[in-house]
């Protein structure tokens, strides 16, 4: 049998999401096609919504409603406007927010160093960070642990060094390896008040 | 269905983490190069943090019928370079093994290009002059894979003397008299026949003053005999802004 265009149609946009192969693809196309109708649109309508209204703080980079002029974390008066915590993605932020250990501001980079990738500084939100340190007292470099975060934390601490920012580096006591988005909140707690200064 | 286990032993050259947890890794071994899947292997702890970029790892994987990609299931440590994430060798470390995965196939009988990379990582890690050491091993790595230039006579006329031009095209040093290609200085010519054909230990004795040129030169002759690098493509920006850019801020 020769599958439906709409069904192939369905198949090949779910295969081309990060993480969904081939016969994920057809698992959900097939799963999606037993459920209710408005089921399916509420999910459509949700997907195309998200799009339209939400957007990168033009401050820290971090999620915003297409509404607002700055994110929820931005526009706070209550949060300490010295001290700035860089990370890597949106999902990190939200981790340490959970951690409670944290009461300043945010920068994120969407994503890290890594050339062979094709992303140098100039594919992170490097140059806005540079832009927004008059008043910071101190720089948290909250990037993950892996290769590619350190790369990125000694890069930005280099830089971060010659503007005579004192710069701290999160991860002591974090596993080796990891994103801050898997890390418990209780660890990340505590690597972000552990935090050091960088050996340069 | 029985799981068939196996163990392989090879480098990480290439890390993708995927939105879902999901880490696939290309490692490349003495006997060739592997692609592998780490199901939440983004999740910290465990083993499978240990399938860090750059990485010297034994991996015990299995595969399920044609799948491509092999599951990975057990992570261990054998060496990881301490000095491959500062700013002034990371960007190096990067073409070296983005240059490797370029260069080596999936069945690798000599395991050489595993060899040179190792030792080009390790001399990224020691290495004062981390630059030297790239250029170094770059032009290795390619005469290993059979793809070396040609630097000891003119590539048009087959003559040994006046050589001081790259024809990129030609692939390799050409004369005064055929005048193709970027035109070189005699003894950039000289170098250029260096870091191909000499050793590694008499390059990195090499004072190399005009290394912007070397590393177009490579740049040009990768981009047309194997493919464009991203990580060449990248290199001033990296390199650079770490040395000036935060003065003229
Ligand atoms: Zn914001
Ligand atoms: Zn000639």
């Amino acid at each position: 049998m020769r599958y439906p265009t709409a069904l192939i149609t369905l198949i090949r946009e779910l295969g081309r999401l990060p993480g969904i192969g081939p016969k994920s693809a057809q698992r959900l196309a097939l799963y999606l096609f037993n459920q209710p109708e408005e089921d399916v649109l509420s999910l459509a309508q949700a997907i195309a919504e998200a799009k339209e209204t939400l957007q990168r703080c033009p401050i820290c980079f971090s999620i915003m409603s297409s509404d607002d002029t700055r994110c929820s974390v931005c526009d706070d008066p209550q949060r300490t406007q010295k001290l700035l915590c860089v990370v890597e993605q949106p999902a990190d932020l939200l981790a340490i927010e959970r951690s409670g250990e944290y009461v300043g501001l945010y920068h994120v980079l969407h994503g890290s160093l890594s050339p062979m990738h094709g992303i140098g500084p100039d594919q992170l939100t490097i140059k806005p960070l540079l832009s927004r340190l008059d008043g910071i007292d101190e720089v948290i470099l909250a990037t993950s642990t892996t290769v590619e975060g350190e790369a990125t934390a000694m890069y930005l601490a280099r830089l971060l060094n010659d503007l005579e920012v004192n710069t701290t580096r999160i991860g002591y006591g974090l596993p080796v390896g990891g994103d801050l988005e898997y890390a418990d909140e209780v660890t990340l707690g505590r690597a972000i008040a552990n935090r050091r200064q960088l050996q340069l | 269905m029985s799981r068939r286990y196996r163990v392989r032993d090879g480098i990480i050259i290439r890390r993708n983490a995927l939105p879902n947890g999901d880490i696939v890794a290309t490692i490349l071994g003495e006997k060739g190069k592997w692609h592998g899947i780490a199901r939440k292997g983004k999740i910290p702890g465990g083993n499978l943090g240990r399938l860090s970029l750059f990485h010297d790892v034994t991996i015990q994987y299995y595969r399920r019928g044609e799948e491509a990609l092999a599951l990975i299931t057990q992570v261990q440590l054998n060496g990881a370079l301490s000095r491959l994430s500062q700013p002034d060798v990371y960007p190096y470390a990067h073409i070296l093994a983005e240059l490797a995965d370029a260069l080596s196939v999936e069945v690798e009988p000599g395991g050489q290009i595993y060899d040179y990379l190792a030792s080009g990582l390790r001399g990224l890690n020691q290495h004062r002059d981390t630059e030297l050491v790239a250029l170094a091993y770059a032009w290795k790595l390619t005469a290993q894979a059979g793809l070396a230039p040609q630097v000891a006579t003119c590539t048009h006329c087959k003559t040994t003397s006046q050589l001081a031009f790259f024809d990129i095209a030609g692939g390799g040093l050409g004369c005064q008299q055929c005048r193709v290609g970027l035109p070189l200085l005699e003894r950039q010519a000289a170098e250029v026949q260096q870091l191909v054909r000499g050793s590694v230990r008499t390059t990195l004795d090499m004072r190399l003053p005009d290394r912007a040129l070397h590393w177009r030169i490579l740049h040009r002759y990768l981009a047309y005999h194997v493919r464009p690098l991203k990580s060449l493509i990248n290199l001033s920006s990296l390199t650079e802004t770490y040395k000036g850019e935060a003065s003229r801020v």
